[in-house]
């Protein structure tokens, strides 16, 4: 996974970003996370919006190496927080009727 | 700093599912209502603020302010749609003080509704979904329970909040609106119901660890203040409610990306904003309406705006310090949890409570000689807040 540290505060992210929301700077140098991340909190959502279609749907923040974080779909029916994720690229929902792509983790 | 100003009256609609009534017809019915009972001239409100987010699905319809004027008969004014997510009433508040404030006007209605009952149950959920971060939050599938979830899951860890301690905030809020009329959940419920043995079918998981009796409802309903300038203002009331102080602050949009996520700092930043303003301290309000949009953020919102420390806000609850006779009351309206939550509308339904208890007309949930009020209304989860501070004048 690829990350964007701040060149300024440190702060990194996992999307690439033009200003950092932490300290304002406008330079990031990208940075390799690896592909293991840590689970910190999560939830299992039984009402998901129009254009998901798994239903329970579980969601969460993983934590990736120098405290980059992710929000993402979660493809476990055990979640727990702590447990070990990796990422992996596809389907996430459907918007105006159009496929939107992205990462999901599953466990690793 | 500009001129006194002071809300002159407050009313609202029954809030629940109002099949009949239109988008209009809840902007119109209170906001007719104060015109009438105070008796104020229509030509000299100058300027209307309407805040509304669901407009164009829930009725086809923008431009609401506009029409609002027309419809009310308020002839060349100025007329503007204040859209800040569930925050938009409390922001529509903050564009009048300014306004009046500042001498650009002497009279300003402000009047909030949304129509949310109309749409599917996961079509609304997909609507308010939008203020989510639309890059890294959005795709996901992110909604604002699942959002509240996963702060829920990380304060409770922090601060050993149990699930009795969010049931509690439902059994308090659901027993003040039953002295509320213009509440939507009309019922009352117990700790065994929410969480005791077999409360599964009662209280089913919406959103691990948060629970139906956990979420505010889907609401239509609306709400109207009319506000003024303190020498107006006493033309027309002997009771006006000065807005001593008004704050706002933004935070990172999406939960993730915040340093920690169990912090509201929007909630604490709007907060520090409008006592300084205001000059009165946390300890010295005497009623208080927080937003309760799940039960665990009233517990946390009453630490992040200085009512209790950081931990204590479970405590303050489980000891009856926030009922109505506690002293500190804290949502004696049922809260977003159980007046409802009519995103547009909450801010003002908020400032409405207030209003009345510090006029003392709050009927059952009056609370004895509150002279001082503060309400703070969330937009997004976490990443914007206004805050405001009242005083009896």
């Amino acid at each position: 996974m690829k990350g964007y540290r701040c060149n300024k505060c440190g702060k990194v992210y996992t999307y690439n970003r033009k200003v950092c929301v932490n300290c304002g700077y406008t330079g990031f140098s990208e940075t390799e996370l690896g592909d293991e991340a840590k689970l910190i909190t999560y939830t299992v959502l039984y009402v998901v919006p129009a254009g998901i279609e798994r239903s329970p749907l579980v969601l969460g923040i993983v934590e990736f190496k120098d405290g980059a974080r992710m929000f993402g779909q979660i493809m476990t029916d055990k979640p727990q927080v702590g447990m070990k994720l990796k990422p992996q690229y596809g389907k996430l929902r459907v918007k105006d009727g159009k496929e939107i792509n992205g990462y999901y983790f599953v466990p690793a | 700093m500009g001129r006194k100003v002071a809300i002159i009256g407050a009313k609202m609609t029954k809030f629940g599912n109002l099949i009949d009534k239109t988008l209009m017809d809840l902007l119109v019915e209170p906001s007719e209502s104060l015109i009438e009972e105070f008796k104020v001239e229509r030509s000299k409100i100058t300027s209307v603020y309407v805040s509304n987010l669901l407009g164009e699905i829930s009725s086809r319809q923008t431009a609401v302010a506009t029409a609002l004027a027309d419809y009310i008969g308020l002839k060349n004014v100025a007329a503007e749609r204040i859209e800040n997510g569930p925050a938009s009433g409390a922001s529509a508040l903050r564009y009048a003080f300014m306004e009046i404030s500042s001498g650009n006007s002497d009279m300003v209605l402000v009047a909030g509704a949304e129509k949310m009952r109309t749409a599917p149950t996961d079509v609304v959920t997909d609507l308010v979904s939008m203020m989510s971060h639309p890059e890294v939050e959005y795709p996901s599938g992110a909604t604002m329970p699942s959002l509240g979830a996963m702060f829920a899951r990380l304060y409770m860890q922090k601060y050993d909040v149990k699930p009795e301690h969010l049931a509690m905030v439902a059994v308090k809020n659901h027993s003040n609106a039953m002295k509320n009329p213009f509440a939507q959940l009309k019922k009352e419920v117990t700790l065994e119901q929410l969480i005791g043995p077999g409360s599964e079918s009662f209280n089913p998981y919406v959103a691990e660890p948060l629970r139906l009796y956990d979420m505010s409802p889907m609401t239509d309903g609306g709400a109207a203040l009319l506000l003024a300038d303190l020498d107006t203002a006493l033309s027309y009331t002997k009771k006006p409610v000065i807005l001593e102080g008004v704050g706002e602050s933004t935070d990172a949009l999406a939960l993730q990306d915040r340093d920690d996520p169990t912090e509201l700092k929007a909630v604490r930043l709007s907060a520090e904003k409008a006592y300084r303003m205001s000059g009165i301290k946390p300890e010295e309000i005497n009623v208080a309406e927080v937003h309760d949009a799940f039960t665990v953020l009233e517990i946390a919102i009453s630490e992040e705006v200085g009512f209790f420390k950081k931990g204590e806000g479970k405590l303050a609850l489980q000891n009856g310090v926030t009922k109505i006779d506690g002293e500190k009351p804290i949502n004696t309206s049922g809260g977003l949890k159980a007046r409802g939550h009519p995103l547009g509308a909450t801010g003002l339904a908020q400032a409405t409570e207030i209003t009345w208890q510090l006029q003392g007309v709050a009927d059952q949930r009056q609370v004895k000689d509150a002279s001082t009020g503060f309400t703070v209304n969330m937009g997004g989860f976490g990443s914007n807040a206004v805050s405001i501070v009242y005083r009896r004048y």
